[in-house]
């Protein structure tokens, strides 16, 4: 991500367009890729960044300068792609059961398949699809983004104790489904 | 204590191999690969395994629309915020033009009020006199028919001047 000035912050705080874009432009990458990957779903992605930059504008307000920018809109995001993992779940129960590999191919409707496929090809999509939600969120702020555990304590607001207990859980399930093939 | 298997194993999926071992602990656990073959060929497994599926991840990029179906919810979101806040400020507007009214001239708009609300129930009340008057009488006549009148009531033999008088 590359920097957002603290006088970019306040300007979008007041309600200033140009300024709230030059952050978008500086956050939407890591925002969406970690949308995407813990809601394994690129439609859900969608709806879950869209979602997080219209919190980040109404509470740039109460940003108080005390985390860094990243570490904030990461808990945004971290938070809002959990909740609504959450939420689609519940409403889910019942249904067939979700196919991780078959669903994200089959959603991508605008020219992105090729990503998907791939990935497909690569098993990341399946592989983050055996991982319940909070173990998913874990494993993508640990392996994709790279955060250390206190950085993803901090982010999920969870003690670094279950960081740890959620990372060994999901590698646990990942090594199983490796081995399978 | 010397460190269990299982607490090694523990280990060998977190700290170790996210390199977030303390010294001691390393320490610990480097003694107890040192004695046990079978978490040695755990730690390769798993090491072999899970490194490296992650490292080839592409980034998934925002769509282009993203930005557009922001902006489009910020903005009306700000235009239903401003249309609540204009409801309000009118609203406090007019209450406080009503408490800037002198109090002799609310004084007597009140008691115009109160006068207005008694004249116009008094209808209302003059025809629940009337009611009640109709009603005594048909009673009267309907228990005098069965005979069960028990000399309290009396029939008005001029109804009409009663009712006149009602009305």
């Amino acid at each position: 991500m590359s920097d957002v000035s603290n006088e970019l912050i306040i300007s979008a705080a007041q309600g200033d367009m140009d300024a709230f874009e030059e952050i978008y432009k500086a956050t939407s990458a890591f925002v969406y890729n970690v949308a995407f990957r813990i809601t394994n779903n690129r439609n859900d992605a969608d709806e879950v960044a869209q979602d997080v930059f219209i919190r980040a504008f109404n509470n740039l307000k109460g940003f108080g300068f005390r985390s860094s920018f990243k570490t904030w809109i990461y808990r945004i995001t971290a938070n809002t792609a959990l909740n609504f993992c959450k939420k689609r779940s519940r409403s889910d129960q019942g249904k067939v059961e979700y196919d991780p590999i078959v669903h994200d191919v089959s959603a991508s409707d605008d020219g992105r398949q090729e990503l998907d496929k791939a990935e497909a090809r690569h098993n990341v999509t399946a592989l983050l699809g055996v991982l319940d939600p909070d173990q998913r969120a874990c494993i993508v702020l640990r392996e994709i983004e790279g955060l250390d555990y206190k950085s993803i304590a901090d982010t999920l607001n969870i003690n670094i104790n279950t960081v740890r207990s959620r990372l060994k859980r999901a590698r646990e399930k990942l090594l199983r489904t490796v081995r399978k093939g | 204590m010397a460190m269990n298997c299982q607490k090694a194993r523990d280990l060998i999926l977190t700290d170790q191999i996210d390199g977030e071992l303390n010294r001691a602990r390393q320490d610990e656990l480097d003694k107890h690969m040192l004695s046990c073959p079978a978490c040695r060929e755990f730690e390769m497994s798993a090491r072999k395994n899970l490194s490296g599926i992650f490292a080839n991840t592409k980034n998934a990029e925002p769509p282009v629309y993203l930005w557009e179906g922001i902006k489009d919810r910020i903005a009306h979101d700000s235009a239903r915020k401003g249309l609540a806040s204009g409801l309000l400020t009118r609203l406090r507007d007019v209450a406080s033009a009503i408490f800037r009214i002198p109090k002799p001239v609310m004084a007597f708009a009140a008691t115009a009020i109160i006068i207005i609300a008694i004249l116009v129930s008094i209808p209302a009340i003059r025809s629940r006199d009337l009611d009640n008057y109709l009603n005594e009488q048909a009673d009267f006549m309907v228990t005098l028919g069965v005979g069960e009148t028990n000399g309290d009531s009396v029939f008005d033999t001029n109804i009409r001047t009663g009712v006149e008088n009602l009305l």
